[in-house]
């Protein structure tokens, strides 16, 4: 993309440097304050496992409002039309069905740190090599693609060079992530989802205001009908792909199971309920801003800077200014979520379990917070070639996530699914999705995925006679901080 | 800790090498649209051959439904300082694009028209996976709601 043009962006590039190094000073020290809390690995990699209702809610609410939904959920709604945006909104789905999963978390595995332990415990070796595979995969997806919305925002706004906004982002929240642990992260968490509520809906107040409804009905039914057509094809087929990726992200990923196990166990229910019905309203909102770029004569550069672009270009220099705060709130509540969890996968389930059985808890510590560097590092090298849109990065996850989804629910409630079949369904799933986003395209991806997985979990409860023992999920911890441990870390 | 700050410091040190690298200089003026047909109604366009010294105003995309361009049916903007542009929202058909603009010292351009064609699925195709998508949620949100009923008569 070279320079040609004059059109003036809505926050000069000092602007745009000024607020990324007032909010991210502000969230590492607070990070940084927090940290000072933990006194175990316990503490720091799910917060005491005692966190309360209104933090629990808001965690869930902030984490999964993300790039997808400031950015992406604008993006598929320029791409899809009005499919795109209430498809988007029923990602929701995905929180709200964990609600009970939760629950059945929280009683199986009171003493458990990730998914991956439940995948080890319940469906054994094999299936968690493929799940571990998976995970990355999603993880880094994900952790780039959040990378690459700090730089596309920052640089929708200001102008300023993509790989200096996208480096920002990623050194703010390793910065606090390292310092305060899971406890940092759902106490930013919570700040972040009251900016993000209070600046979304300021953002649709002000463009309804200012557009009008009729106005962009209008204009888009003359020069892109296809948007307003409930019979769009791709759209149609992107509608339930969205849901069953959504469902694959949040049934497989560490950061909903160590949210679930760090709820106090009465409250992860209503927290993942509460946070889902919260969540589902704001891709409608980000989304309908989308619609009124061509009303507006905006036609972004790339279809995932359409939502900054046009609230920007609505609003001017103020509301310019919201944005930024709603989406960097947005972007920093995920990605430290997504590092801190990422890093507890590693540390547990590969490092702990597989490598230094008889590691400290203090050095378990050391080692959470040198991966949450580590991958920082591996994220910012992975997004320095800007290689897809968001859209299209985050749907190739999809192919890998959505062939999880029925093994982890008949993992969790079925005695009868065994290993084999589980791991045999999340590959062969996996295999069938990735076939289907470059043949057909990414909004197939995750639904041929879980579909093919789903057939090979039926095949193996039909034919196994193996009844799982519950009991064997309840693994008791073997590293306790030392004496030492707690003195090095006061 | 002290290890993880002095690593921090060394990255933000060697953080602007990766920002100067320099783009080609180009002459050609030239409009590159979708190799293929266009089956989900969306499409990038990319303008190509600008030169980094030269600057260019009022640069817009035309659109018309014949090659000659008949009649302008609809123009679209470039954004900022960008030489892309995705539209999206076509129906089925042929749709010709060229870019136009101005040169620095006035001089008016016009890129070689290119042809976009929109094909979208058959419905019958996408109503199919509509279908078994729903099925398959009515599976995983059923049986969510029957487990989770018959685990808590269990516990309670």
């Amino acid at each position: 993309m070279a320079e040609t043009l004059t059109t003036e962006y809505a926050l000069s590039t000092e602007l745009g440097l000024t607020l990324v190094v007032l909010f991210g000073a502000a969230w590492v020290l607070f990070g940084y304050w927090l940290g000072r809390k933990n006194k175990t690995h316990e503490d720091f990699a799910l917060a005491g496992r005692n966190v309360g209702f209104a933090f629990a809610a808001a965690t869930a609410m902030a984490t999964w409002v993300t790039s997808n939904t400031t950015l992406v959920a604008p993006q598929l709604t320029y791409q899809f039309g009005i499919w795109g945006m209430v498809g988007y909104s029923f990602a929701a789905l995905g929180l709200i069905l964990f609600a009970p999963l939760a629950k059945r978390i929280k009683t199986l595995l009171p003493n458990g740190y990730t998914s991956g332990d439940f995948i080890r415990l319940r469906f054994g070796r094999m299936s968690w090599h493929v799940f571990i595979v998976i995970s990355v995969v999603y993880a880094f997806g994900w952790l780039v693609s959040l990378g690459m919305a700090g730089g596309i925002l920052l640089e929708a706004l200001s102008g300023l060079d993509y790989h200096l906004g996208m480096t920002a982002i990623l050194i703010i929240c390793v910065g606090y992530t390292l310092f305060g642990g899971l406890r940092a992260v759902i106490a930013t968490d919570f700040i972040q989802a009251l900016i993000i509520i209070i600046g979304v809906s300021v953002i649709a107040w002000l463009l309804i205001d200012n557009v009008g409804l009729d106005t962009i009905h209008s204009q888009l039914g003359s020069d892109h009908p296809k948007l307003l057509d409930v019979l769009f094809p791709a759209a149609i087929m992107f509608l339930f792909n969205n849901i069953f990726f959504g469902l694959g992200e949040i049934f497989h990923s560490n950061v909903w199971w160590s949210r679930a196990l760090a709820f106090k166990k009465t409250v992860a229910f209503k927290a993942f309920l509460v946070g889902g019905l919260l969540w589902l309203p704001i891709p409608i909102v980000t989304g309908f801003i989308a619609l009124a770029a061509p009303q507006l004569g905006i036609f972004p550069p790339s279809p995932d800077m359409v939502g900054p672009t046009v609230a920007a270009g609505v609003l001017g220099q103020v509301g310019a200014v919201v944005v930024f705060i709603v989406v960097f709130s947005a972007l920093a509540s995920s990605l430290d979520s997504l590092l801190a969890a990422t890093s507890d996968l590693v540390t547990r389930d590969i490092y702990h379990k597989h490598l230094r059985k008889d590691a400290s808890d203090g050095h378990l510590m050391r080692f959470n917070r040198y991966t949450i560097l580590g991958l920082g590092i591996l994220t910012w090298l992975l997004c320095m070639p800007r290689i897809a849109t968001l859209g299209a990065l985050l749907n190739f996850a999809g192919a890998f996530v959505a062939s999880t989804i029925f093994p982890i629910l008949l993992g969790l409630y079925n005695r009868r699914l065994p290993g084999r079949y589980a791991a045999a369904a999340m590959a062969i799933g996996t295999a069938v999705g990735l076939c289907s986003y470059f043949v057909i395209g990414f909004y197939v991806a995750a639904l041929s995925s879980c579909a093919v997985s789903g057939l090979i979990c039926a095949v193996g409860v039909w034919r196994s006679s193996e009844q799982f023992d519950w009991q064997q999920l309840d693994e008791k911890p073997n590293s306790q901080p030392t004496q030492t441990d707690k003195e090095q870390l006061q | 800790m002290p290890g993880i700050i002095r690593i921090l410091t060394i990255i933000i040190t060697v953080l602007p090498v990766f920002f100067s690298a320099a783009e080609a200089q180009l002459e050609e003026l030239a409009l590159e649209g979708p190799d293929a047909v266009v089956k989900e109604g969306y499409f990038t366009l990319n303008l190509t051959g600008i030169a980094n010294d030269k600057s260019y105003q009022q640069l817009e995309i035309e659109q018309s439904t014949d090659e000659n361009f008949t009649q302008v049916e609809s123009r679209f903007p470039f954004l900022g300082n960008f030489t892309q542009i995705s539209l999206s929202g076509f129906n089925n058909g042929d749709y010709w694009f060229r870019a136009r603009g101005q040169s620095g010292d006035g001089t008016e351009f016009t890129t070689a028209p290119i042809a976009v064609t929109v094909q979208h699925y058959p419905l019958w195709q996408a109503l199919t996976l509509f279908s078994i998508g729903a099925v398959m949620f009515l599976i995983v949100a059923g049986y969510i709601l029957l487990a989770a009923r018959k685990g808590g008569r269990r516990h309670g």
